[in-house]
């Protein structure tokens, strides 16, 4: 009985060592920046070939919030792949710090394609976690997507030509109380101008009506 | 015409002269002159002041923000004055992005810009803007400013945009401790809290796995004998969480990253396991042979 209740304890004891432990590493402060999405979507015409850049970082700011260490960054395109391809490679080495490495992808629409069609295009971008004791080890990962549509060069041109800039002047206090007595003095020269050639016109008349 | 009328007319004319000499004397030789608003700069205005103008902002490309951390932003206008460029207050030189709901980012007052040499009546200003990484991707607008030596103001706007950032933190692992075949409800000691360095918000998602035997790779933990809940239903993860999915990025409804400075940038995720029954002792992890890290993905 001793010995069976010993055996169970023991299978117990070992029943499912099942993770455990936690190191309080963090993963991860790479990030992407993207400037399209949602509601940027990026715009391109019939036959056209563009190459489209993302910006990676690693922790640029050093701060606490992340561990000082390199990166190694795995690209995977989930959508898109039709008209897209990836320039950069799928495999990023990003140095602690650093602000100035980026994705290149060509995007290529087919000459066939029709006005007002669309695709989308989604990325995801994973680290691995560090060396931890933990049994579920916890990566980071990022789904950048955006649609892309297909428009006409007319429309696109047009969407250029849309400029968003005003010019104001707002008139200081000085300004206005200048053009004020600038006025007062132009009336009053006027003023002056009229009573002497009244003066003058009536001295003339009153001279001719006596000659007469 | 009557010699009264002549008088009246005569009398008309001095006092336009009179009033003409004392507007004269209030304007240029009173002492009082100040009290009226004329200040030595106002008499330049009379003589032909002229509003300065804005010529030009130079395009802002797209700004790509810094994670975690700000990012100062350039921007070059020229400003011009048919009064000559010396007319321009350099200290008054200012620019200010804006957003709706965003706060206001603005240069700094007076240092914030720097003028360049005068090139006939135009002075090209060099001002730096400071933006944080929770700032709101989209278009800003940009708002450019100064004052000549009499106070006129003179403002151009345009418009930029800012780069999405995606950019997270989280603790590298999530533990349970000893469980046993069979057991339910087993909350994990430690929530994994996510930390937003950048401006996208939303559910987060789990890119879940099978955790696999690290004796028998064959046996498995299936990745669904998961739930995960975000913060706000952190306390039923068990009853109301998402269930996790093998190899599949599943959104945790209950949870919402936000963006904003240290301190209101984080959410937490809470985990929940069954334990399934007839499986042998050993460990399982996503370290086992074949095994594949989880993520949480944004």
């Amino acid at each position: 009985m001793g010995n069976k209740f010993v055996k169970v304890s023991y299978v117990l004891l070992l029943i499912f060592i099942f993770l455990l432990f936690s190191s309080y590493n963090i993963q991860a402060s790479y990030a992407v920046n993207t400037k399209y999405y949602n509601e940027k979507p990026l715009i391109m015409y019939p036959g056209e070939s563009k190459e489209i850049s993302f910006n990676l970082q690693n922790c640029p700011a050093k701060s606490p919030e992340c561990e000082e260490r390199n990166e190694n960054i795995s690209l995977q395109q989930l959508e898109g792949i039709e008209i897209t391809e990836i320039l950069s490679g799928t495999s990023y080495y990003l140095p602690y710090s650093s602000v100035d490495n980026y994705i290149t992808l060509k995007v290529s629409i087919p000459e066939s394609d029709t006005i007002g069609s669309s695709y989308r295009i989604l990325l995801r971008l994973s680290s691995p976690p560090p060396p931890t004791n933990g049994t579920i080890q916890l990566g980071t990962s990022y789904d950048v997507g955006f649609p892309v549509l297909v428009k006409s060069q007319e429309e696109i041109a047009n969407l250029g030509n849309i400029t968003s800039i005003n010019n104001e002047s707002a008139p200081s206090e000085s300004k206005n109380l200048t053009w004020i007595i600038i006025a007062i003095i132009s009336l009053l020269i006027i003023g002056i101008i009229v009573v002497i050639i009244l003066i003058i016109y009536f001295y003339r008349k009153e001279k001719y009506s006596l000659k007469l | 015409m009557s010699k009264s009328k002549m008088t009246y007319l005569w009398i008309i004319l001095a006092i336009l002269i009179v009033l003409l000499l004392i507007t004269l004397y209030l304007t240029f030789l009173s002492p009082f002159k100040k009290n009226i608003g004329l200040s030595p700069q106002d008499v330049s205005v009379i003589v032909g002041n002229v509003a300065p103008t804005i010529v030009s902002i130079t395009p802002i490309s797209n700004v790509i923000l810094n994670s975690g951390t700000t990012k100062d932003v350039t921007v070059i206008f020229t400003a011009e004055d048919l009064n000559g460029a010396s007319d321009l207050n350099d200290a008054t030189a200012s620019v200010s992005f804006t957003k709706s709901g965003e706060a206001t980012r603005t240069s700094v007052p007076i240092t914030g810009c720097s003028a360049g040499a005068p090139s006939g009546n135009q002075k090209t200003y060099t001002c730096t803007v400071t933006m944080q990484y929770y700032d709101g991707f989209g278009t800003w607008n940009v708002q450019v400013s100064i004052q000549d030596q009499a106070t006129s103001t003179t403002q151009l706007s345009s418009t930029f945009d800012v780069d999405q950032l995606f950019s997270t933190s989280n603790t590298a692992s999530i533990s349970f401790g000893t469980v046993s075949p069979g057991q339910n409800d087993i909350i994990s000691l430690t929530d994994t809290t996510i930390t937003n360095n950048g401006n996208v918000i939303g559910a987060l998602k789990v890119l879940a796995n099978n955790l696999k035997g690290v004796t028998n790779p064959l046996e498995l933990i299936p990745a669904s004998n998961f739930n995960a809940a975000g913060s706000s239903q952190a306390a039923t993860v068990c009853t109301t969480g998402t269930a996790l999915a093998n190899a599949l990025s599943t959104t945790i409804t209950s949870s919402n990253l936000p963006r904003g400075q240290s301190g209101s940038n984080t959410e937490t995720l809470r985990y929940c396991l069954d334990v399934p029954g007839g499986i042998s002792t050993q460990t399982y992890s996503t370290t086992a042979p074949g095994g594949i890290q989880w993520a949480i993905n944004l």
